[in-house]
């Protein structure tokens, strides 16, 4: 069996279009133009080549975007001054902060944004909402990889889903995710021992555990659907946490690296920076 | 094999030996830790509860007030309770007894509650913590949970814990607490539900089990695999025309078979029941060394 490859590049672009129209709909019905606002600070962990990514991506769907660089001296009150800025600004409806330097204290950062602008879902009122099933913004890589099962047309009722890696943007809002979706839901991590135990029994296998080729086809089911969420450098290549070569041979659905989750992880922030500035 | 029985009357007792330290130690330095207990109506459980919370207040020296307010309230008038004790500095926790009734909006109630000051661990903001891993006070009977796997000796750590249920005041804030990166966690969780088409098959695959799903002996000693550490937070009235109420109290797990089966097994009533007004009293005094930090 080789996999069907789950692609993100096209679900991305059908996401987009759906986003146009809806931005097209805000400003006919209502006269608003959604507006992001971006916080980077000049810095190699600043993901700079995103940032012009994402802007480009807004003004593609008509949407505003400011990008605020910030010199990588910058402080803790700097960056704040300027989201309470952003905060009170009425043509903003959603603030997006780069990755800060480590001298910077990103989770009091974060907290300094607007719930109803906090497009990251970041704010701990957001995550607490989020985890009870009433979110006001949904984590985005988490509804990205979410919209990449959807395409595969699998249902997740009654089915095994296992996640690898606990981090705040994925492996935590995603478990919970799934479990509204009506999957049983495992989540791994660094300490789990004999982690193949949980993976061979996945029926959908989720992988963000931050190191390259972890997953081989000896840890997959037969059949099973596989999404990589892992971006790894090697030298000029990017590589995924699974080992694709060899795990398409077992899967029935990948995501490719790079081309699969990737792509649609910027859509889904403007979707939530739509629903934003439709509630605005 | 016979189980170890973990009493959560037991557990609970050595918790509130240390509070009562705690506390005596904070009130030398002048810090009185107090419950603020709001009740709307007089449902005879809630009533029950409320009494039990303010008898455990006493019992460790808190300092306790409970306002009871007539079931016709309107939600404004419970809302400037909370005001004025979210206000007040002999309040370091503030407690709103659920069910409220229908006129009034839970969510709105608990979201008035000052953060720093929900005890019950309700309030998103607190939630959000919990996710995100940051110190907040936990809801009480999924720290009740921990509190008793870690306490007999069963550390979640590196284990295969299966969680039945998925409600959002055990089974997910207990997923939520069990997989973080921290003491007392660190576990691999699997959350079943009655979405699954087999729960049999999880639940034989479980180092720790926890069954949460509100259903009288849901689960079966065909379900349990020989070892395993099995806590019930299950609590259902079934008829019984032996007793004087015409009800005894059943848990989610059928007791007897099990217990000869699991390694450790908590008992219906007496195992997380006792816990969850203890880690209430925990989170009250926890909130006020915090306040008297800020």
């Amino acid at each position: 069996m080789t996999a069907q490859i789950i692609n993100g590049e096209q679900v991305a672009r059908d996401l987009r279009k759906q986003l146009k129209e809806e931005v097209a709909f805000l400003k006919q019905e209502k006269g608003i133009v959604p507006g992001l606002a971006i916080v980077v600070v000049r810095s190699p962990f600043a993901r700079m080549h995103v940032a012009r990514l994402k802007e480009r991506t807004c003004r593609q769907l008509g949407i505003k975007c400011e990008i605020i660089y910030l010199s990588e001296t910058t402080t803790d009150e700097e960056i704040i001054y300027r989201i309470e800025r952003l905060n009170d600004d009425r043509n903003i409806h959603g603030i997006n902060i780069h990755p800060l330097t480590p001298h910077l204290s990103h989770t009091l950062i974060s907290q300094q944004v607007d719930p109803e602008k906090d497009v990251e879902a970041l704010h701990f009122l957001n995550m607490g909402d989020f985890l009870i099933g009433r979110p006001r913004m949904v984590p985005f890589v988490a509804s990205g990889i979410m919209k990449l099962i959807e395409a595969t047309g699998i249902n997740l009722e009654g089915k095994r889903a296992v996640v690898v890696g606990r981090s705040q943007l994925v492996g935590k809002p995603l478990a919970f995710l799934l479990l509204e979706r009506n999957a049983t839901v495992s989540i791994c991590h660094s300490v789990t021992a004999d982690l193949d135990s949980y993976t061979k029994k996945a029926d959908l296998l989720v992988v963000a555990a931050g190191h390259p080729r972890t997953i081989t086809s000896r840890m997959v089911k037969e059949g099973a659907v596989v999404i990589d969420v892992g971006v790894n450098q090697i030298g000029s290549h990017l590589i995924g946490d699974v080992d694709y070569e060899d795990v398409k041979n077992i899967a029935s659905w990948i995501t490719p690296v790079p081309g699969g989750v990737g792509p649609v992880t910027i859509a889904m922030l403007l979707d939530n920076l739509i629903k934003a500035a439709r509630n605005s | 094999m016979a189980a170890k029985v973990i009493s959560g009357k037991e557990v609970a007792a050595e918790i509130r030996k240390e509070l009562t330290v705690q506390v005596a130690e904070l009130k030398e330095k002048g810090i009185v830790p107090g419950l603020g207990v709001v009740l709307v109506g007089e449902d005879p459980a809630s009533v029950s509860y409320v009494t039990s919370k303010a008898k455990g207040c006493q019992e460790i020296g808190m300092f306790e007030e409970t306002v009871k307010l007539a079931k016709d309230t309107a939600e404004e008038d419970v809302l400037k309770v909370i005001d004025r004790m979210n206000h007040d500095p002999k309040i370091s926790g503030i407690l709103v007894q659920l069910p409220l009734p229908a006129h009034i909006s839970v969510e709105k109630v608990i979201g008035f509650i000052s953060p720093e000051k929900d005890v019950d661990g309700f309030h998103p903001v607190n939630l959000g913590k919990l996710l995100r891993g940051e110190e907040c006070p936990l809801p009480c009977t999924p720290h009740g949970v921990k509190q008793l796997l870690v306490r007999s000796g069963n550390d979640p750590a590196g284990k295969h814990v299966v969680i039945c249920g998925r409600s959002n005041i055990v089974g997910k804030p207990l997923a939520a607490i069990l997989m973080q990166k921290a003491a007392g966690a660190n576990a691999v969780v699997t959350v079943v539900h009655t979405g699954a088409k087999d729960i049999k098959h999880y639940t034989l695959q479980a180092d720790i089990l926890v069954a949460a799903m509100g259903i009288p002996h849901a689960i079966t000693a065909d379900m349990v695999k020989e070892g395993t550490v099995v806590v019930d937070v299950g609590v259902n009235r079934v008829p019984d025309d032996t007793k004087k109420s015409g009800f005894r109290l059943a848990g989610d797990v059928d007791y007897e078979p099990i217990a000869e089966k699991a390694s450790f097994i908590t008992p219906v009533p007496g195992g997380v029941g006792p816990m969850t007004v203890t880690m209430l009293l925990y989170n009250t005094v926890e909130a006020a060394i915090r306040l008297n930090q800020a």
